[in-house]
């Protein structure tokens, strides 16, 4: 029996070869499970995008304990997204990452509070007990603690909503597009609850990123497939844009789980398009004076001990730009 | 001379010929009611059979609607030809009642026919759509089947081929673990596609089978979406995974072919809609057809109530044209007897003059000498021999000839006359023929006349108690009185009539002779006596307390008739009714009744005229205080049939009568119950109980005597119940629930049902009840005492005659209510006591509070909502809509408890099911009132 699968195998493998000799590879990895926060990344593989841009790129979904940077430096993923405040945290800490893209222009995450705990502005979150993930979003709430001179408990949150909605925590970290939602689907009315986003406290950190090694800027030949990459995702986006339908499609057909929910994923597509740059000719094009405010942020935490240098680059966006005319 | 001769045979011509006329007009009026009568019973012959034929036509065609409705269901195509043969042979059978039913049917039913022809053709048309449908679904399934069975061997065949790309990606995974890290990763995410393919293929195979079982469209649209994901899933993992083969393109390609399950089964869906769309025409239709036998129904009960009349209008001209032609032969038989006699005299007087001539006693006057006729001119011959046998004695022999001549004459004169007196008695023994089919058709009639005289005395009774001015209250009450009359006059002409038929009969039952005598002073006759200002004395031997055996009823009706005379004729003093005891055994007791007054007399001529049937002391009687004449002729025969030796009166003109007879009854040989304080003295009698509260069924199939029956009763504050035949009466009795009491206080059985005879209805309720203590009481047209033998032998308590005297039916509920309560006061260890359950239970909740009734209280919503239901119903005579509101009032029924209200939903629900038109709109009548009590 094994003989003769292993002879299939071996008619098969030519078959199974082709592909990877036609294009390039390239591996992604999310920053999350597959969801419609990433959308733009599966319509441009489903549309063939990255195809036309002579790609073979593979997506890996994210999880809790996956750990890209390192995944990055063994060479076994090529790219991946991250948070600005952990990139700048890594490479504060050695890792030689490189932002060439920058995703969401407007930030998703928000602390949630419940208002019968007399919550009712940033100032109240004086001793209060608040939840994060501790993937680096307690660094944000750190930061706003400490540029307001409060004091208040954090403590690790699991990854569902429930410590908010049983009242074991006066607030917790949600996702607008994620975590928002499930806390209405759990019962809450949105008369009940604080949302801070703090964009209008400019407290707001940028999110979902591409990052790559440094090193692979040096290889010529790495650095075109990337500036490619960067342009089919673009197209991605956009396309999502326009078809929002026909992205929720595509991210629940390629979810591997096939649990998603389709209600769900459609509100947190809703969401997300709302976090790309306003003006689509800009998508993925990192906004200087927004950097500024996130270094600004983590440097007055003193979580961030000097000012980084040359943590991103928006030449090849450039590049991919002028690839997409 | 020759003038004289022809008045003569004029006279002779002048009666023969019109004891001819008389004759023959008599044989045309008897030949007319034969005639009359046939017709009449011709066409009752002919529409008895045409209802019960239209019964069956429709009987017949709810059953093929069922059987229909069985094919809805079929399985297979076997089952389906099955039920095709079944539904065939029911067609058949239809159009056998169809035809069966208009053999030989008047001119007015051609219009139903032909509509019913042209609903029957549609009918048979839509069956043939269902059977189509059916064919169709039945394919579909067929085919759906087939696909289905695919579905295992393609997932089959998919793993087969999948598992050497599974087992590639495996190795190279492994493999390269160690060389290229980004290969181990590409190579991962490529075998989780492959196992994400593989799940999908599976999860697209339960979607597929599973689609058999979805009957919604919306469903079945959100399974094909969702496998349309799942295919889309399974080629996009497929691609990404790596696997290319052909085989598993082919396999899926298969995959993809079975999604015609989806197109099969929302035909079948759409089908099965339109299977049921069809049903619920043919629900329609049948409920069409239905109306058409039920107009055709009333169709004929027109025909035989317009022929009834008809035949009594016939009869009754025969009627008055027989008594014109009876005196018209009394005045002929008159008119001979006086030319007779007239012609006899004279001829004497000239035979006596003619023999003294002969006798030589020449020298007389002969009479008639006047006379211009034969005879005038024989007094002449007679004088002119006379003359000559003084002049002439040679003349003697000429004179012999012509009186030998004349004597000839009269003789032949003599005889004709006899001839003619012969005739007269036969044209009257016709008269009397047809005088017995008179009383026959009356004793016939007597109860179609008794109907509507229930109607009348009810209705303007009840239309007496509404606010009326002055005028219209003056009018209504003399078309009572007169009603009344009339009721009294119909109910003496049928005793005579049956008296003639030998056909009334005297009843052998136990009674309580003291009993009698006080109700009819107390109940009575102390009101007769006080509105007319006279005293009224009874004076009872006080010994009579036994119960003896004989007829009632009857001899209150003598008693009541010689009284009301009394009343009648007395303007002032005292009518005297006395009960003696004149001979007693061990065995029975001669009693004497006497009733006497201080009234006007009559003289020896009228005693003895006063019998008589038609008869009255003096005709002038009549005019001045009515009656037919009739009352003490019936008393008579009566006496004598209970086995008296009549009626003796005895009187003297001016001051008063006194009427007398007496009769023997028999002791009762069982136990005695004069002892029984409930039955005797009338203190509890007058001690009214009132009806207010009560429940009562009345089983009625007369529309009017049921709404006068109904009447009566709730102006006596009573809850009343209707059912119109004996299967909706038993309908409240429900066989399994075995209680041993019911929601009414009291049951009225009208004994003439259309379906069960009411005696038979109230054994079956006693059967289900047999503790049953409800008092049924029978309502019929026909008194007589068998009738009443059988009414009380069944198990009824009591029998009211129609038609229904309010008063009386009123007094009889209370009587029952009172001897109840008598006995609850007096015997307190009885086990039989009766008692109204509804005041038991009224009892039982005195002390409840206000709030259990406020509870009760339907929500006025809910009430609005049925109105509109209602409101639908009349409008569209939609099928569905009766049921929603058949579930609506059910779950009232629930809420409140209201078991009447439950059988009422149950019962609709029935009904409109099996859409019998007729009882679905009886009951919707109902349905207000019997939601009154939530308003």
């Amino acid at each position: 029996m094994g003989k003769i699968t292993f002879f299939i195998s071996l008619l098969l493998f030519p078959l199974l070869s082709s592909a990877e000799i036609a294009h390039e590879q390239l591996v992604l990895q999310l920053r999350w499970v597959t969801q419609t926060q990433f959308a733009g990344y599966y319509v441009a593989l489903d549309k063939g995008f990255y195809e036309k841009q002579g790609l073979d790129v593979t997506i890996l979904s994210g999880g809790p304990n996956l750990s890209s940077s390192e995944n990055l430096r063994s060479g076994a993923i090529d790219l991946s997204i991250e948070w600005m405040a952990d990139a700048l945290i890594l490479q504060q800490e050695g890792e030689r990452l490189i932002n060439v893209a920058q995703i969401f222009h407007n930030a998703g995450y928000a602390l949630s509070c419940r208002k019968d705990r007399g919550i009712e502005q940033l100032s109240d979150l004086d001793g209060k007990r608040i939840g994060s993930w501790f993937v680096g979003d307690e660094l944000k709430i750190e930061s706003i603690l400490k540029k307001l001179k409060l004091s208040a408990e954090l403590y690790p949150q699991n990854f569902n909503v429930n410590d908010l909605i049983e009242g074991r925590a006066d607030c917790i970290a949600t996702m607008r597009y994620n975590e928002y939602w499930q806390l209405l689907a759990g019962g809450m009315d949105p008369s009940e609850l604080s949302i801070f986003d703090f964009k209008e406290a400019e407290l707001s950190t940028l999110e979902d990123g591409l990052y790559i090694l440094e090193s692979n800027l040096k290889d010529p030949q790495m650095r075109n497939r990337i500036v490619r990459f960067i342009a089919a995702t673009i197209e991605g986006w956009r396309y999502t844009l326009d078809h929002p339908q026909e992205a929720l499609e595509v991210v629940l057909d390629n979810d591997p789980t096939g649990v998603l929910d389709e209600e769900h994923q459609r509100r947190m597509l809703q969401i997300i398009t709302t976090l790309l740059h306003p003006n689509r000719d800009k998508i993925g094009l990192l906004d200087e004076q927004r950097y500024q405010q996130t270094v600004n942020l983590l440097r007055q935490s003193n979580i961030l001990k000097s000012a980084p240098l040359g943590f991103y680059t928006t030449e090849l966006w450039s590049e991919a730009i002028e690839l997409l005319r | 001379m020759r003038f004289n001769i022809t008045i003569r045979r004029w006279l002779g011509l002048l009666f023969g010929g019109m004891s001819l006329l008389v004759l023959g007009i008599s044989f045309l009026a008897w030949v007319a009611i034969e005639q009359v009568s046939k017709s009449h019973h011709q066409t009752v012959i002919n529409t008895l059979p045409l209802t019960l034929k239209a019964d069956q036509l429709s009987s017949s065609v709810q059953q093929l609607l069922q059987k229909v409705m069985a094919l809805q269901h079929t399985k297979t195509q076997e089952e389906r030809w099955d039920r095709l043969y079944e539904i065939n042979s029911q067609e058949l059978l239809v159009k056998d009642y169809f035809e069966q039913l208009f053999i030989q049917v008047p001119q007015a039913f051609i219009p139903i026919r032909e509509r019913l022809q042209k609903e029957l053709t549609e009918l048979q048309l839509n069956i043939y759509l269902v059977d189509q449908k059916i064919h169709q679904q039945l394919e579909i399934e067929l085919q759906q089947r087939q696909y289905v069975d695919q579905i295992q061997q393609i997932q089959q065949d998919f793993l087969i081929e999948i598992t050497p790309v599974v087992n590639l990606a495996w190795n190279r995974v492994n493999q390269r673990s160690q060389a290229d890290l980004r290969a181990v990763s590409i190579n991962a995410d490529r075998l989780r596609r492959l196992y994400t393919a593989i799940s999908a293929v599976t999860q697209l195979g339960q979607k597929l089978n599973f689609v058999l079982l979805l009957d919604q469209q919306s469903q079945l649209v959100e399974s094909e979406k969702k496998a349309g994901r799942l295919l889309r899933r399974v080629q996009k993992n497929l691609k990404r995974g790596g696997a290319n083969s052909l085989a598993l393109e082919q396999a899926l390609t298969k995959l993809e072919s079975l999604f015609t399950l989806y197109t099969f089964q929302k035909q079948h869906i759409g089908q099965h809609q339109e299977g049921v769309e069809i049903e619920k025409k043919l629900k329609q239709m049948v409920w069409k057809i239905d109306n058409e036998v039920v107009q055709l129904k009333e169709l004929a009960q027109q025909q035989v109530l317009s022929s009834s009349m008809e035949t009594n209008q016939l009869l009754k001209m025969t009627q008055d044209s027989g008594s014109l032609f009876t005196i018209l032969v009394l005045c002929f038989a008159l008119l001979g007897w006086w030319s007779v006699r007239k012609i006899g005299l004279s001829m004497q007087a000239i035979i006596d003059a003619t023999q003294k001539l002969s006798n030589g006693h020449l020298s007389i006057s002969i009479p008639n000498q006047d006379k211009t006729d034969e005879l005038g001119a024989m007094a002449n011959a007679l004088e002119l021999f006379r003359r000559q046998a003084l002049e002439r004695n040679e003349l003697s022999l000429q004179l012999e000839q012509s009186r030998q001549e004349l004597e000839h004459r009269v003789e032949l004169r003599t005889l004709e006359l006899s001839h003619e007196v012969e005739r007269h008695l036969q044209t009257a023994q016709q008269l009397e023929l047809s005088g017995r089919y008179k009383s026959e058709f009356i004793a016939n009639m007597s109860h179609e006349i008794r109907t509507p005289m229930n109607a009348i005395l009810g209705l303007s009774g009840l239309l007496l108690q509404t606010e009326l001015d002055q005028k219209q209250r003056s009018y209504l009450e003399s078309q009572q009185s007169s009603a009344k009359t009339l009721l009294r006059l119909l109910n003496d002409i049928l005793d005579i009539s049956k008296i003639e038929a030998g056909k009334l009969d005297v009843e052998e039952a136990l009674f309580q002779l003291d009993l009698l005598v006080e109700n009819l002073h107390t109940a009575l006759y102390s009101g007769l006596a006080l509105k007319r200002g006279i005293s009224f004395e009874v004076d009872m031997d006080r010994s009579i307390q036994r119960r003896v055996q004989g007829d009632e009823h009857r001899l209150t009706q003598i008693l009541m008739n010689l009284c009301s005379n009394a009343f009648k004729f007395t303007e002032r003093g005292e009518v005297k009714l006395s009960v003696s005891i004149t001979e007693e055994t061990p065995e029975q007791v001669t009693v004497l009744f006497a009733v006497s007054d201080t009234g006007i007399g009559m003289n020896q001529e009228q005693q003895q005229k006063v019998f008589g049937e038609f008869v009255q002391a003096d005709s002038s009687t009549t005019r001045k205080f009515g009656g037919t004449g009739l009352g003490l002729a019936i008393s008579q025969r009566l006496v004598q049939l209970m086995g008296g030796e009549g009626i003796l009166v005895e009187s003297e003109e001016g001051s008063g009568s006194c009427f007398s007879f007496s009769l023997s009854f028999a002791y009762s040989q069982t136990a005695d119950m004069s002892c029984d304080p409930g039955y005797s003295g009338s203190e509890q009698l007058k001690d009214e109980a009132g009806l207010e509260g009560l429940e009562i069924l009345v089983v009625e199939d007369q529309p009017v005597n049921r709404m006068v029956v109904r009447a009566v009763l709730e102006a006596q504050g009573v809850k009343v119940t209707d059912a119109e035949d004996g299967a909706q009466a038993l309908v409240f009795f429900p066989e399994e629930e075995n209680r041993q009491q019911v929601a009414f206080d009291f049951i009225l059985m009208d004994l003439r049902l259309p379906d069960i005879d009411g005696i038979t209805v109230s054994q079956q309720i006693l059967e289900r009840f047999p503790h049953l203590t409800t008092p049924i009481i029978a309502l019929t047209a026909e008194s007589s005492s068998e009738v009443r033998q059988q009414v009380l032998a069944s198990g009824m308590s009591e029998m009211i005659s129609k038609p229904i005297d309010p008063d009386n039916l009123v007094q009889i509920l209370r009587s029952f209510l009172q001897i109840n309560k008598a006995k609850e006061n007096l015997v307190t260890t009885t086990t039989e006591g009766w008692t109204s359950p509804r005041q038991l239970e009224a009892r039982e909740t005195e002390g409840l509070n206000l709030s259990t009734i406020e509870g009760s209280l339907v929500d006025r919503m809910k009430l609005d909502h049925i109105d509109q239901l209602l409101v639908e119903i009349e409008k569209t005579h939609d099928l569905e809509t009766i049921l929603i509101l058949a579930a609506e009032v059910s779950y009232i029924a629930e809420q409140e408890g209201n078991q009447i209200l439950g059988t009422w939903a149950k019962r609709l629900e029935k009904q409109a099911e099996v859409i019998d038109i007729q009882r679905v709109n009886h009951l919707l009548m109902q349905l207000s009132e019997l939601l009154d009590g939530y308003r």
